[in-house]
């Protein structure tokens, strides 16, 4: 081969491994996972073990800030699911612990409900505070909530109501010894959206 | 002008391969999130082994260094590892109050770009990230080669950018080394060239939430080559082997979803240390060299190179 003719074909490769090096990227389309919580908040000031409480929650607000602290809108979902539940006391000074047993529902005002969410037995006060205690979850309590969040994905602004239906009291509560303290249901939801991005995957 | 544009080339060639892996970081720390400690290992681990073995790979192109004499090349270097089945997912656990603890096989950083449902107790629903769907992941770096001291020469590699964007943060990587001639101790009419070396590089990309690196990976290998030089004057061709003993370390930092306050998270994969075995061939025509080779590893890869320079 000709000197010339071999120094032109050297200079075509460089330049098509140059050309190829903007062909090295991909688009990808990834599904990541994010984690959101919402809260459910309880004041009881009773004198008697068998008490309600219920708590209205503009659900679908609720979902609007989680997704805005991540930069999302609810068009960027794909799924949103109930993955746990946890409760706690915030507020309680008294000179002795209480235990108490109930449950708490959910429900979908106009869809759904009520049904059992979690199940709290022979819960002393001063351990719920001030690390949350996992919940004991009830599915059919978990299918409105995960109801309420589908109607929310496909476009609707659910409204839920979250009830105390507590049962025993220990020691009883009484007009001079009465119950008050403060406390939170929350639960976590697995949010999983779409992301694209170009990445390096040459071969 | 045509050598300028090469040169201009050569520059934005190294600026797309190495940007374009900050596009993996970029999103790196989204798909983290859901991880702690054991699970963000688990999920990182094909990535962190693809870099170290890029990292240690290119280190020469021919096993000939001269004794004496100003030497200076500027040298382009691309890597590329190909992943495989198995590295497309681990066993994961769920994590936080999700009951029960559960297994799964979930998608790693270079798997199914799918998320992977569990179900749980009370009907609840764990769900893993999916991975990026890589089939390879590449790496190119420029360095410089300078000599000669009694047969040995410096080796040095550096890039540092600015990706102008907070979440990417900036990109560095710098490293050094030195070869020396070996063949020299044994005679003018030994029939094949012999050197040994060792290069030290430290590599950083990305900035997680709270500004520190948030991928920092720190790589040395030391080992020896042989060659034999084929054609005189301008032109020549090499076909080399090396065997070395290379050495990888991974951190990473990356703000979880724990508590109310998040968290940074730190992981550090444990030192990746392995022998590598590599075969290549280098073709020289005037102030010009290019390279191509295979290596033999605990991961194998495929390296290339150009150069120009004195030789």
């Amino acid at each position: 081969m000709r000197r010339s003719t071999f120094m032109l074909t050297a200079y075509a490769a460089l330049w098509l491994i140059l050309a190829g090096g903007g062909c090295v990227l991909e688009e990808k389309v990834i599904e990541v996972v994010y984690t959101g919580e919402t809260c459910a908040e309880f004041l009881e000031a009773h004198e008697s073990a068998q008490f309600t409480t219920p708590v209205i929650d503009d659900y679908g607000d609720r979902i609007n800030d989680i997704l805005e602290e991540e930069g999302l809108n609810r068009d960027d979902i794909l799924a949103a699911k109930v993955m746990s539940a946890a409760y706690q006391v915030t507020e309680f000074d008294h000179g002795h612990d209480w235990t108490i047993s109930g449950y708490i529902t959910a429900e979908h005002i106009g869809n759904g409900g009520p049904a059992a969410i979690l199940t709290y037995t022979d819960q002393s006060l001063v351990a719920a505070m001030p690390e949350a205690v996992p919940a004991d979850l009830n599915s059919d309590g978990v299918a409105v909530v995960n109801e309420a969040l589908q109607a929310y994905l496909d476009g609707g602004y659910p409204m839920l109501k979250f009830e105390v239906h507590n049962g025993t009291v220990q020691p009883a509560p009484s007009p001079t010894d009465s119950l008050v303290f403060a406390w939170e249901a929350c639960i976590k939801i697995h949010v999983v959206y779409s992301e694209e991005l170009e990445v390096p995957d040459p071969l | 002008m045509l050598r300028s544009g090469f040169i201009k080339g050569f520059v934005l060639s190294t600026l797309a391969l190495t940007l374009a892996a900050s596009g993996v970081t970029a999103g790196l720390e989204d798909q983290l999130a859901v991880y702690t400690g054991s699970n963000a290992e688990g999920y990182l681990e094909p990535l962190a082994d693809a870099i170290g073995t890029n990292l240690n790979n290119g280190l020469f192109q021919s096993s000939f260094i001269p004794l004496t004499g100003f030497n200076a090349a500027f040298e382009l270097k691309g890597m590329v590892v190909w992943f495989s089945d198995d590295d497309e997912t681990f066993t994961a656990k769920t994590e936080g109050d999700f009951s029960p603890t559960s297994s799964a096989e979930a998608p790693t950083v270079v798997g199914p770009g799918e998320a992977v449902m569990v179900n749980g107790d009370g009907g609840t629903t764990y769900i893993f990230p999916g991975g990026f769907s890589l089939n390879s992941f590449a790496l190119s770096i420029p360095q410089i080669r300078f000599g000669v001291y009694r047969g040995t020469e410096g080796i040095f590699r550096y890039l540092a950018t600015e990706l102008g964007d907070n979440e990417l943060g900036d990109l560095s990587l710098v490293g050094f080394g030195l070869r020396h001639n070996i063949s020299q101790y044994f005679g003018p009419d030994f029939p094949v060239s012999i050197a040994g070396g060792f290069l030290w590089q430290r590599f950083r990309a990305g900035t997680n939430e709270a500004g520190e690196d948030m991928l920092k990976s720190t790589a040395w290998t030391i080992g020896v080559q042989a060659g034999k030089v084929y054609g005189e004057g301008p032109a020549s061709i090499e076909p080399y082997v090396g065997l070395s003993l290379d050495n990888h370390t991974m951190d990473v930092a990356y703000e979880g979803e724990s508590g109310e306050s998040p968290a940074v998270i730190d992981v550090s994969f444990d030192p990746d240390r392995s022998v590598r075995f590599t075969m290549g061939l280098l073709a020289q025509l005037a102030i010009a060299r290019a390279h191509a080779e295979y290596n033999l590893g605990s991961r194998n890869s495929f390296a290339f190179g150009l150069a120009f320079g004195n030789f």
